[in-house]
């Protein structure tokens, strides 16, 4: 099972949509991926399904995930591992890996997924579906149970590109977020391109091919920026640290008084029991929220992070001087055994995604019809934070040169 | 804990205090304000915000800002340009979200006083649930609060408890609380002794002190006791002595990133707090140097901005360079304010224009040490409530501080001999113009514009003080 019915039945299929577990939907048991939340109903929508609501646009399926969106391979879930529909000794990848499945098998044209490290484009990358991330801000996330205040949002997953545009105008509008309100867009036509040459990646040959069609396009600038890209090789050790502090923070609170109907004599009892709870939770989830709690012990480690990522968003800032999107590869791997637990394979499965939610930008993955593998592959353009829809646009215009 | 009787004797103990201030947050639709994140009713609803609820949202409530920007203006607190949130950890069951939104880095105020007592600073904040016979009620849980915490200036209970009262007649003058409200501000004492052989005892915080008459008994208690302290540490109290509660913790922080940085500096320059400097009672006057009637000259407003205006007004452009250099400053921004309250700003002294002269008298006072400008202020402003004023002493002190410039000598002595305007001066035949006015079939404003131009076209000599003269204008139009 890797979704499950909501109350909206007999929906026609184009008014119909699979929303991910962490997404609240009013009267529905929102699990989040995780048996801490099994008896939690949402008392209220999240602001994306009201707006999708008013056009008539209906959450039929809800899609399981990862542990609070924890997990880049789809295996830290309370209601099972995710297989790949396509191969099943293939991984299907996360953390929306339920809405990937859905929108596979045709239950669904689009699904709302949420994106920490690349949680919606990864496992696009290996159902061969299109995912966009949109700019920190651009979508109010009342109502997303959020693991990362800094870099959690929604985004789209769906197989047919004109979704992308038509559902993307409707979440646009402001919400009760406060980061959505003070959003606002800086739309740039996309002409420079950026690529890395020396991508270490599984499909590179592809890579490369799609750069030489992509110069070929009129009014477009090819530019290389590997030296600017070597930060990727590490990026995702801050990407850990930050998340984990964060979870710390965010996921402290499903302590189970409230929300599993537990009742307490004193607040010495209420300790004990919150500390057993934390037991249940999924072992990665445990890992994240017990590494930002080490690093917390440390004062100067969370200044030491933040002064590291004020100097990382500096380097992003220079880079798009230069460049107006940059063009990688959606992840290293063309193919990921669900046999293979490598934690260096596990870890660096998101490295070209991470770092986009690090410095708030938009990013857009495009699976590639190729004759010469069987598997998928996929590119990702990236653009800066609040260009969403010069990066739709650009792809819009030129999306035949991924079809060939 | 056991309790070791010190042998030392005390020679002064310094008391510091933290206050926890709960607001009142009106908005046009209700009268008794919302939480600090949410729409909630204070103390009488709850929502998945105030709850912590998995993908609720905090949602800040502007109105919070007026009431942090009107205590930092009476407490001549700096006020911080931009408001920034933290998270503070703690794991108790009256936190629905195991974290508490405060503002540990950047609270919104600095410095500061309130009569004699130093302000450390003062910010917002969420209050936590209430416990009450071990049942934890949600009500109170986000409900907005400034903490302000004063420095350790304190000596005597005398001078702590006069300091609450100046603290609530202030809370109640801003109508930041509610006068119905017995517990509106709540208050943690932190004590340390100082020995007579020149040592210091740890700091001890006291909690649970429900009134001031708690206040008096618990410090008394501490004084007559004499216990050694040798760490930091928390004490109760239980109506009948302090007792120990916990070492002192150090909590982990984190900022609020649901909660992006808002710049509040619109909202600080806005006019609107003026009134509450201008029509403020009598016993809370303490904390300005200035009278009354001083006071309603300091405009809270950028300089350059209302600089502009005037500018505009009389068709009169500035340049750029000059308005940008200007930077915030009370007393240079008042004599200025003065200036242009009374002079004709489109006319032009020794070929240049007044409101360039004006410039360079600003940035002249910007650079004068803080004593002369309160000279210079209290000069002008004394010789426009007519008073007698002593000119030497100006010269002098501009000769002392290298005031040398022309424009500034010429424009103090013009301005200091020029006659006023008085209503009973105005001769029969512009009384007639003025007339002709009147019968004119044109809009009132229109009416009062044309009067003021035959004004200042007949009496060049003399000083127009607008103020004055209106009240006579208007009723002859009447």
């Amino acid at each position: 099972m890797f979704y499950h019915n909501t109350q909206y039945k007999n929906i026609p299929f184009e008014n119909s949509f699979i929303s991910k577990a962490n997404i609240s939907i009013k009267g529905e048991n929102i699990h989040c991926g995780d048996i801490i939340l099994d008896k939690y109903i949402a008392p209220f929508n999240a602001d994306v399904i009201n707006f999708l609501i008013q056009k008539e646009f209906y959450p039929t399926l809800i899609g399981h995930c990862d542990s609070f969106a924890i997990g880049g391979r789809g295996y830290n879930s309370w209601l099972g591992n995710g297989i790949n529909p396509y191969d099943s000794q293939q991984i299907v990848g996360g953390s929306s890996y339920g809405c990937a499945i859905a929108i596979y098998e045709d239950k669904v044209p689009f699904g709302l997924g949420s994106s920490t490290g690349g949680s919606i484009r990864i496992p696009c990358h290996f159902t061969k579906l299109y995912g966009f991330e949109p700019s920190q801000g651009a979508i109010s996330r009342s109502g997303l149970v959020l693991h990362s205040s800094s870099m959690d949002k929604i985004g789209l997953m769906t197989k047919d590109f004109k979704y992308i545009y038509q559902i993307f105008n409707i979440l646009t509008q402001p919400g009760n977020d406060m980061q959505n309100r003070m959003f606002s867009f800086n739309t740039k036509s996309i002409t420079r391109i950026g690529i890395y040459n020396d991508v270490n990646c599984q499909y590179k040959d592809t890579y490369i091919s799609m750069i030489k069609k992509l110069s070929k396009l009129s009014n477009i600038e090819i530019i290389d920026i590997s030296s600017d890209l070597n930060f990727l090789d590490n990026i995702y050790k801050m990407y850990y640290s930050i998340s984990g502090m964060e979870a710390f923070f965010n996921l402290g609170r499903f302590n189970g008084s409230r929300f599993l109907n537990h009742t307490y004599n004193s607040n010495s009892e209420w300790f004990e029991q919150y500390n057993q709870l934390y037991d249940n939770m999924a072992q990665n989830t445990q890992n994240r929220l017990s590494l930002g709690q080490k690093l917390l012990q440390n004062p100067n480690t969370l200044d030491n992070t933040m002064q590291n990522i004020d100097a990382f968003r500096e380097q992003i800032k220079s880079i798009f001087l230069k460049v107006d999107s940059i063009f990688l590869p959606t992840t290293p791997f063309e193919q990921f055994f669900n046999s293979n637990t490598n934690q260096n394979d596990i870890d660096a499965i998101d490295q070209f995604t991470s770092f986009t939610n690090m410095f708030g930008g938009c990013a857009l993955s495009i699976p590639l019809s190729t004759k010469s593998s069987n598997y998928f592959h996929s590119v990702q353009f990236i653009a800066n934070c609040g260009n969403d829809i010069g990066l739709i646009d650009f792809i819009n215009q030129n999306l035949n040169i991924f079809k060939e | 804990m056991n309790q070791i009787i010190n042998q030392k004797i005390i020679k002064k103990i310094n008391i510091g205090v933290e206050n926890h201030i709960m607001l009142i947050l009106p908005t046009n639709e209700s009268n008794i304000g919302h939480k600090l994140f949410c729409g909630c009713v204070i103390e009488q609803e709850t929502c998945g915000i105030c709850l912590g609820y998995p993908g609720a949202l905090p949602n800040f409530n502007i109105n919070s800002i007026n009431a942090i920007l009107k205590l930092g203006i009476m407490l001549n607190s700096k006020i911080e340009d931009v408001i920034f949130f933290d998270r503070k950890k703690y794991a108790y069951w009256d936190l629905p979200k195991l974290y508490q939104i405060t503002q540990n880095l950047y609270p919104t105020l600095t410095g500061g006083k309130i009569n004699n007592v130093l302000i450390h600073s003062a910010h917002l904040e969420e209050d936590a649930g209430k416990v009450v016979n071990n049942e934890v009620s949600f009500l109170r849980s986000g409900c907005p609060l400034i903490e302000l915490v004063t420095k350790p200036c304190m000596h005597s209970i005398e001078e702590l408890e006069q300091y609450l009262k100046n603290l609530r007649n202030i809370c109640l003058y801003l109508k930041l609380i509610s006068p119905l409200k017995s517990n509106a501000i709540r208050c943690d004492v932190n004590f340390s002794f100082e020995y007579e052989d020149g040592t210091y005892s740890k700091r001890v915080e006291l909690k649970n002190l429900n009134s001031i008459s708690d206040i008096k008994q618990a410090l008394n208690y501490e004084l007559k006791s004499n216990l050694i302290y040798d760490m930091q540490q928390t004490k109760g109290w239980n109506g009948k002595e302090t007792y120990f509660m916990r070492e002192k913790k150090i909590y982990v922080y984190m900022p609020e990133y649901d909660l992006p940085g808002l710049d509040i500096r619109k909202i600080k320059n806005s006019q609107n707090y003026l009134n509450y400097l201008i029509n403020f009672p009598d016993d809370i006057k303490f904390n300005f140097n200035f009278s009354k009637s001083d006071l309603t000259l300091i405009i809270y407003q950028q300089p350059n901005i209302w600089l502009q205006n005037i500018a505009s007004s009389y068709n009169i452009s500035i340049n750029d360079n000059i308005l940008q250099n200007i930077s915030i400053d009370v007393e240079a921004r008042t004599i200025l304010y003065v200036l242009t309250q009374q002079y004709d700003c489109k006319q032009n002294i020794n070929g240049k224009n007044f409101l360039i002269i004006l410039m360079n008298i600003y940035n002249l006072i910007l650079n004068a040490k803080f004593h002369h400008k309160l000279n210079l202020m209290l000069c002008i402003s004394n010789h426009i409530y007519n008073q007698k004023i002593n000119f030497k002493e100006i010269e002098t002190l501009c000769q002392n501080n290298k005031y040398d410039k022309p424009e500034f000598l010429i424009l103090i002595k013009k301005y200091i001999n020029q006659p006023i305007l008085v209503f009973d001066n105005i001769n029969k035949k512009v009384m007639k113009q003025f007339l002709n006015v009147k019968q004119q079939n044109i809009p009132y404003n229109d009416k009062i514009f044309n009067i003021k131009k035959i004004i200042t076209n007949q009496y060049k000599k003399y000083r127009i003080i607008w103020q004055n003269l209106m009240p006579n204008i208007i009723s002859l139009l009447k």
